[in-house]
């Protein structure tokens, strides 16, 4: 299955959209603020496309963490979601935006565009698979 | 996935993500809904608004925060008394509770063992700090 770290401060929202894409067969890792997020990408937790808000408590942004997923993990999606239009600076690299309030649909259909081909889970223990630490 | 699941909810607090990330797993792939908090504030926050129904709070306290953590024990005691409080003193003892919660859980089995979250648990930090 494929793996989502979802990025949200607010806890309401985050259970909300991070139970509706485990209902679509994601695995999801929930941070609440980007400096969590960073941490998770930096451990044996593989992430295959990461949903983060812009605006987040702590020293990380999502904007930020964005530019820092581009330059440690240039592979990795990144979409990035906010309640307000934000004057996105382009030089920072963002793989979509979807606005709030999430349209699942939309935010289902950005997912399968960012991850054509999901992970199939193999047989065995889901959650301590032995991930690649190739980073 | 186990269609028969009941609508059991535990609230996990750990301000710890990768222990938070590794217990949740764990206690999701028994059968519960997970609600994840980092720290007493987001959880009380979560309690007070009861947009999502909680019947369980599962908060680890290490040492240090010893006083947060009985601050939510006490809070939620006088003020969602119906809702089961489980205090685990660290991430070790933490384990072990889950894997009791998964053999009264919806699953009745642990899907593997304590121990495994456990040193999945120190990989996870070993990393973390080597980076």
């Amino acid at each position: 299955m494929a793996k989502i770290l979802l990025v949200e401060d607010n806890t309401d929202l985050r259970f909300t959209v991070a139970e509706g894409l485990r209902m679509e067969n994601f695995d999801v890792i929930e941070a609440t603020n980007g400096d969590e997020a960073f941490t998770i990408l930096n451990s044996l937790l593989d992430v295959d496309l990461v949903l983060t808000d812009i605006q987040m408590p702590g020293e990380l942004d999502g904007l930020k963490l964005s530019q820092l997923v581009k330059q440690k993990f240039p592979e990795l999606p990144v979409i990035v979601t906010s309640g307000a239009i934000p004057a996105i600076d382009t030089s920072v690299p963002v793989s979509a935006f979807l606005p709030k309030p999430y349209d699942f649909d939309k935010l289902f259909e950005c997912i399968g565009k960012l991850l054509p081909q999901r992970r199939s889970d193999g047989a065995g223990e889901r959650g301590l698979k032995q991930a690649r630490h190739e980073r | 996935m186990n269609d028969n699941r009941p609508n059991e909810t535990i609230l996990i607090v750990e301000p710890e993500v990768l222990a938070r990330a590794a217990l949740s797993e764990y206690l999701r792939h028994c059968g519960y809904i997970v609600v994840e908090a980092a720290s007493n504030k987001e959880a009380i926050k979560v309690l007070t608004e009861e947009n999502i129904p909680v019947n369980i709070v599962f908060t680890v306290l290490e040492i240090e925060d010893s006083s947060e953590g009985f601050g939510l024990v006490k809070w939620v005691r006088q003020n969602r008394p119906g809702i089961h409080v489980i205090l685990a003193s660290d991430i070790v003892k933490a384990a072990h509770m889950a894997g009791d919660l998964c053999e009264a859980g919806p699953h009745l089995e642990k899907p593997y063992q304590p121990q495994q979250v456990i040193e999945w648990i120190k990989k996870l930090r070993n990393v973390q700090l080597q980076t």
